[in-house]
């Protein structure tokens, strides 16, 4: 179970921690003022990364930990998450043509493509040889 | 009736027509139990479905993903997965990526019967 400590919320490799991470997200947006479709856009977003991150970059293991932090701003909200996995830079990845997505049937790899259309910016910072911490910022602005 | 912490998933039949009401959450670690309880009815050759998202209060793509998973084996049945009742914080997921395209939304249960009957 993800625990809270010092504006840091420690989350296992287990999809099963969704339900704590958005709570978490979803209580600390609404004190901040955003609106409720800009809560509900940032709790998703987040949501769509850590459950990716779960699968590609820690591959399910409920040993491994990552972080959530929240960083406010005067105008913006911005959810910090950190983990010691396997690179991804998801802006990397390019978005589906959705018309052909449908046509073809296809299932699947639409996280991504809902992070970029509903959070106001995204920052990827990989792990280094001196850093070895993935660092994935979302940012809403109020 | 199938559930999960999260998930709360139950099926009737009606005139011919499974009809799934989900309430809670659909994510990436309940979604898979959504996916188990459409195969099951497509398994016993079913393919007529409505799915009932009144209850439901969350979906990510997780829970897309089942719709699109199984439509392809249900149409080639002649049949349809037709959805209803969404709250709208649960519509504009579908709504942001086009999935009305593809998929009947309706705001009632008795108007994808209809649909079901015109064809």
């Amino acid at each position: 179970m993800a625990k809270l400590m010092d504006n840091i919320l420690s989350a296992y490799g287990d999809y099963k921690e969704l339900e704590d991470i958005r709570k978490y997200v979803r209580e600390r947006a609404e004190n901040f003022g955003l609106s409720e479709s800009k809560v509900n856009n940032i709790t998703l977003a987040v949501d769509e990364a850590c459950s990716n991150l779960i699968h590609y970059n820690i591959n399910f293991d409920a040993k491994k930990t990552f972080n959530i932090c929240i960083v406010e701003k005067t105008n913006q909200f911005s959810v910090v998450i950190q983990d010691s996995g396997k690179s991804f830079n998801l802006m990397r990845v390019k978005c589906p043509d959705m018309n052909k997505y449908f046509k073809e049937m296809k299932h699947g790899g639409l996280g991504i493509h809902i992070i970029k259309k509903i959070v106001d910016k995204i920052e990827y910072i990989a792990a280094t040889s001196s850093n070895k911490v993935n660092t994935l910022t979302l940012t809403m602005l109020k | 009736m199938s559930e999960t912490k999260n998930l709360n998933i139950e099926i009737k039949e009606e005139d011919g027509i499974s009809i799934i009401s989900i309430r809670g959450f659909l994510d990436a670690n309940t979604a898979p139990n959504l996916e188990q309880a459409v195969e099951d009815i497509i398994n016993n050759n079913k393919y007529k479905i409505i799915v009932d998202f009144s209850e439901l209060d969350y979906i990510s793509s997780a829970g897309l993903g089942v719709f699109m998973s199984q439509i392809e084996t249900i149409r080639e049945n002649n049949g349809d997965l037709k959805l209803c009742r969404m709250q709208s914080k649960v519509y504009s997921v579908f709504e942001l990526l086009g999935f009305p395209m593809l998929f009947d939304i309706c705001d009632e249960i008795d108007q994808c019967k209809k649909k079901f009957e015109n064809g």
